[in-house]
């Protein structure tokens, strides 16, 4: 589940201690790809893919590679059906929600076909445009109360649901386990530590501040109330001077680049996977091979109940499904 | 609400955008009976309608309201709304937009409040007070004109926009004092099982005017006295604002919220839900510490 829903699901699990749910939720993706990084930087030249085929042998090895091709094809597909749903609720109300789907789709499949090299570039591009997501942020205080930030671990705390609640935070990140593949690709790997705790510092600050910013807007009752708090802040804010009195307009602009990069890096992740289960010296086949599958997985859910629904079932299968994988890799 | 829309929408031609909605007019008796549940549950689903549209309750019928202008204002609406934003910048009226409303209504240890609006004679209207709630449904209105000045200094609200009449100690002239910022500090104990708030009000302000050349304001101690005055009235103006909600049992300022963020520990033991928080309400005891302090007095030197 994308940043919309990110407050809600925090507030639901932790209440006022919401953003300390999210905090742990961080810190609990920053562990799992700090192993996942460490093993890539072990075997600098190969994908998850290959050098668990030495780990854990190839039988195994192909179980789960092809589990995670399904997995992150699923990934895919759910992020570009909530987007879709997010759009046709929101803004382009008569546009049928498998139009703007299959546009999404399309546009990551098409630019799939690129390699590597164009691949970091495109996400180093869309970097700056985490800048207006600040901004709103910024804007907002002035609406928010530090009361609805205390207590800090929340009424009636209690462990399990913050344990839950972080961990569906930190499936948030599960796209950042492109690093995998990425880590080939690069000059001097042993340097993706650190690209990899900068990522994460910046996209979980970035979080971490949407959380704290809702929360003391809204409150944390209300928060739970709304189905993309994110979102609502947006609306609530306005530009100084009145020049724009609402604010999500310009927020959805932006937010499509953001889910456009997930995406992009989902998709890749999956074609990569399947282009290594494969043994094939190529992803790009598969790039418009898997759209119709993808599309159609989208299609499922048959409504948005359902969908997030599904989404939450899927990000928790993941997190014990990835972090199983990770500890096994990293013990053997 | 969707329903008459769709009526509504019978009616006209051309299709209903509710993107531009700017002011909402509730009538006394649909927030009474009805209540708000019903039409905030459609304001916050629908994507068009703003979050920072204003929601007012009139008294007596909402479309009399609504068609009430001055003979140059060309729509009504515009001028309800101006009438509105210009209060809130000049500190006369909080910024409680329908966004604030839903957020208020949602939190266990605070209720909403709207602006009570009323038609005056010869096309104009009054912010006379405001409304207050019990959940979705209205409680009752603020009783007195100066009561919205007393919740935007218990909840905090900037700028002061207040002016009041006072008489000098010891004198029989009066001055206005008109108040521009406004603190206030809410502490909370816990005190034989019960919360004990201490609330430190502050009001910074000018002399705007006095009644007669009897008295001097040249002179320090008259300063003081007038101080002492404003605050003596401050206080008789926040215990009957205090009584009212305790009567109504609604609990506009949030000194739940401050129960709940700053006693957890009482606060999930023993009360939890807005309801027992209301039930609560009316045997906490609030103090008030007040200072004042008269920075100007205008053109005049004395």
């Amino acid at each position: 589940m994308g940043v919309l829903a990110l407050s809600r699901l925090a507030a639901e699990a932790g209440g006022s201690g919401a953003p300390l749910v999210t905090l742990l939720g961080v810190l609990v993706s920053t562990g799992g790809l700090r192993i996942l990084t460490k093993l890539g930087t072990r075997f600098p030249r190969e994908s998850i893919v290959g050098y668990s085929t030495r780990l854990i042998g190839p039988w195994c090895a192909a179980v789960i590679s092809g589990v995670m091709v399904l997995f992150f094809a699923a990934l895919t597909a759910l992020t570009a059906r909530e987007f879709a749903e997010v759009v046709v609720t929101s803004v382009l109300t008569r546009t049928p929600v498998e139009v703007t789907t299959l546009t999404m789709l399309l546009l990551t499949a098409l630019s799939s076909r690129a390699n590597m090299t164009s691949f970091a570039y495109a996400h180093l591009f869309y970097l700056p445009f985490v800048m207006p997501g600040l901004l709103i942020v910024v804007l907002s205080t002035k609406n928010g109360d530090y009361l609805n930030l205390l207590p800090l671990i929340g009424n009636a705390p209690q462990v399990g649901s913050f344990v839950v609640g972080a961990l569906a935070i930190s499936a948030l990140f599960q796209g950042a386990f492109i690093m995998a593949f990425v880590i080939p690709a690069m000059r001097q790997p042993e340097k993706a530590m650190r690209s990899v705790l900068w990522g994460i510092g910046v996209a979980g600050g970035l979080y971490l501040l949407i959380v704290l910013a809702t929360v003391a807007v809204f409150g944390a009752e209300a928060t739970r109330e709304f189905l993309w708090p994110t979102l609502e802040l947006a609306r609530m804010t306005l530009l100084p001077g009145e020049v724009l009195e609402r604010l999500d307009a310009a927020f959805l602009v932006v937010w499509v680049t953001a889910v456009f990069t997930t995406l992009y890096s989902t998709y890749n992740l999956t074609l990569r996977a399947a282009r290594d289960l494969f043994r094939m010296e190529d992803h790009r086949p598969f790039a418009l091979f898997l759209l119709p599958y993808i599309m159609l997985m989208a299609m499922l859910p048959t409504d948005v109940v359902h969908l997030y629904l599904v989404m939450r079932r899927r990000s928790r299968t993941g997190t014990i499904g990835l972090g199983a994988a990770r500890g096994r890799t990293d013990d053997e | 609400m969707n329903d008459a829309l769709q009526q509504l929408q019978q009616q006209v031609a051309d299709k209903l955008f509710l993107g531009h909605l700017r002011i909402i007019v509730v009538s006394e008796d649909f927030a009474r009976q009805q209540g708000m549940e019903a039409l905030s549950d459609f304001l916050v689903r629908h994507p068009e309608v703003r979050r920072t549209v204003w929601v007012v309750v009139s008294k007596g019928s909402a479309s009399d309201l609504m068609q009430t202008a001055p003979p140059l204002e060309r729509v009504p609406t515009v001028y309800l709304m101006s009438t509105l934003d210009h209060a809130k910048q000049l500190g006369k009226l909080p910024n409680d937009f329908f966004g604030m409303f839903v957020s208020k209504v949602a939190m266990r240890g605070r209720e909403p409040i709207l602006p009570y609006v009323e038609v005056m004679q010869k096309d104009n209207v009054n912010i006379s007070g405001l409304v207050m709630f019990r959940r979705y449904r209205m409680a009752g209105t603020t009783a007195r004109p100066f009561d919205i000045a007393t919740y935007m200094l218990l909840s905090g609200v900037q700028p002061g926009g207040y002016t009041m009449m006072v008489q000098i100690p010891g004198h029989r002239e009066t001055v206005m004092w008109q108040a521009y910022l406004r603190k206030r500090r809410i502490t909370v104990r816990i005190e034989n099982g019960r919360p004990h708030f201490t609330v430190r009000v502050h009001l910074d302000g000018n002399i705007t005017e006095k009644s007669s050349e009897g008295v001097n304001l040249d002179d320090p101690r008259v300063l003081a006295a007038i101080d002492d005055a404003v605050g003596q009235k401050l206080r008789s103006n926040l215990d009957a604002f205090i009584t009212l909600t305790k009567a109504l049992h609604t609990e506009p300022v949030g000194f739940g919220e401050f129960v709940r963020a700053r006693q957890p520990g009482y606060w999930d033991r023993y009360v939890q839900t807005k309801e027992r928080w209301e039930a609560l309400y009316p045997d906490v005891k609030i103090d008030f510490v007040i200072t004042v302090r008269t920075h100007r007095v205008g053109m005049k030197a004395v």
